[in-house]
């Protein structure tokens, strides 16, 4: 864990309001897993006391990719207008990234939102470790899923959203019980009833939900310290409280209950 | 050195001014790898008391215009639970550390302060002193209560946490009840609407403006009281520590700095390394 400034080298817009930023970070992107974060100093203090945790995507030896979307948070927002020529000043790798371990073959992830950078990470990670990797992303309407242009061809991708402008109609939920029969581990980004509907849907095919397989990212959680001091993401848990900072945001969804 | 408790048998001498705040630094080793603990010149941990509390459920944190709310409950795994967990590193850290105990039943604080001083190795134990949080509703007698029952069965110095929004109401009342220094102070209550939820939530406020309010109290406060006072609140810069200084504080506390910049904080106590 460390506190240093990593410089913006490029900002890409891959999709009508989608845009990537490559950040230059040498001592970061080798240590950093998919589903660790960092936290980063935003805009000024007036506006945006805090920092805001990010997921990037670590492309390279010293390069990590993270994914902007438009939002309303001001730093956010700040974050969005961010260039070529800047530094951010960031803090990590922090928390713990999602596991792949070797015996699994056939990896689902599942996203029923946009913060979809921390599985692009695990995509990558599995498909160099040789496992089959299908996603599934859920949204609103098409131009709210990551750009499927993107996806290397030797992923299978699942869409499903509100409107049926991509894929199914319908919650990126209802793709799931074929998914779970073929996954021998799922990781997933997105809402409390993304994760419930999961645990649910896994009891049914599987007959009852084991550890080690289910995971899910809490990413929405506000955190101040990152560094487990200031007791503020603190979650109940099937095996006590834990704090989503160091303790996770990777849990295992028969943990969180 | 400074000398937080010259009244004090055991003594608490510091070898800088710039301390951290109970709440910001957690029980020792959360913040080791970002920063130079030994530079700072004590850790006041989080919270401690006889039993585990759990706090509130989400949300705790919201943040304010150049701050935060933060609802904490007090949580921790209790007394027996802290000193396993961080007591082994607490001597490896390489600063004293301070153990914060927030008001209890006074029989809770003596357990609790009994527990923390006997669990030596050392004469003073794994701790230097005990820092007693008071809350707004505290009585003398409340005072009296508390600081006899911690210092029953425990010699260390004890320096009392008073609400910031209080302290000069407070601070003749808990010195004349045996604190050997005076904090000032903890962060007013508050609260703030969670965004998405739209839940209140009630906690205590931080951020920079804060120091502007210790620094007022802290200037009454010292035409009260003899004792070392430790002044915390909003500390950002070393203006702002040197501010508290000049005001006739022996030493400052940081507190959310910790969370927003922890270089800045490092660079806040290498200041004062010299002094």
């Amino acid at each position: 864990m460390i506190q240093t400034q990593v410089a913006v080298t490029a900002r890409e817009t891959i999709a009508p309001a989608w845009w990537r930023l490559a950040l230059s970070a040498p001592d970061l992107a080798p240590r950093l897993l998919p589903g660790q974060f960092l936290l980063v100093r935003c805009a000024d203090r007036f506006s945006c006391y805090l920092r805001r945790p990010v997921f990037p995507a670590t492309e390279g030896d010293d390069v990590l990719g993270l994914l902007i979307r438009p939002s309303a948070d001001p730093g956010r927002a700040w974050l969005s207008t961010c260039s070529p020529g800047d530094s951010l000043d960031v803090i990590g790798p922090l928390g713990s990234g999602f596991p792949l371990p070797n015996e699994v073959r056939n990896l689902l992830l599942v996203s029923d939102n946009q913060a979809v950078d921390p599985l692009l990470g695990q995509m990558e990670r599995a498909l160099a470790a040789g496992k089959a990797v299908t996603l599934a992303l859920g949204g609103s309407r098409m131009d709210s899923l990551y750009p499927t242009a993107r996806l290397p061809a030797v992923v299978e991708f699942h869409a499903a959203t509100l409107d049926g402008s991509l894929g199914h109609r319908g919650p990126v939920t209802d793709l799931l019980p074929e998914l779970l029969r073929w996954a021998d581990m799922v990781c997933s980004v997105g809402s409390m009833t993304l994760y419930r509907t999961l645990k649910l849907q896994a009891e049914q095919v599987r007959l009852r939900a084991q550890t080690g397989v289910l995971y899910g990212l809490l990413a929405g959680a506000a955190l101040a310290c990152g560094v487990g001091a200031c007791q503020g993401c603190t979650v109940e848990t099937g095996t006590g409280l834990k704090l989503v900072c160091v303790d996770g945001p990777v849990f295992d969804l028969v943990e969180l209950g | 050195m400074i000398e937080l408790a010259p009244q004090s048998k055991v003594g608490l001498a510091l070898s800088n001014p710039v301390m951290i705040a109970a709440g910001c630094g957690g029980y020792g080793p959360n913040y080791q790898p970002l920063l130079d603990l030994p530079s700072f010149g004590a850790l006041v941990t989080n919270p401690i008391t006889l039993r585990p509390r759990r706090g509130p459920v989400q949300p705790r944190l919201v943040e304010t215009t150049a701050g935060f709310v933060l609802a904490t409950g007090d949580q921790n795994p209790g007394v027996k639970k802290v000193l396993q967990q961080y007591g082994p590193a607490w001597s490896r850290l390489g600063l004293p550390v301070i153990a914060h105990l927030p008001a209890d039943e006074p029989d809770n604080l003596r357990r609790t302060a009994r527990a923390l001083c006997s669990a030596e190795p050392g004469m003073g134990g794994l701790v230097a002193a005990l820092e007693l949080g008071v809350p707004l509703t505290a009585t003398p007698q409340d005072a009296r209560r508390w600081l006899r029952a911690i210092q029953a069965d425990c010699l260390l110095p004890v320096l009392v946490k008073l609400p910031l929004v209080a302290a000069e109401i407070m601070a003749e009342m808990v010195v004349a009840a045996g604190g050997d220094a005076l904090v000032i102070g903890a962060p007013p209550l508050a609260a703030a609407v969670a965004p998405g939820t739209g839940q209140v939530v009630h906690g205590c406020l931080y951020g920079p403006a804060l120091h502007a309010l210790a620094l007022a109290q802290l200037h009454l406060i010292r035409q009260l009281v003899d004792v070392p006072l430790v002044a915390a609140g909003g500390i950002h810069s070393p203006a702002d520590a040197r501010a508290f200084l000049a005001a006739g504080a022996a030493a400052v506390q940081i507190d959310s700095l910790l969370f927003i910049n922890p270089q800045a904080a490092g660079r806040i106590a290498a200041s004062f390394q010299s002094n």
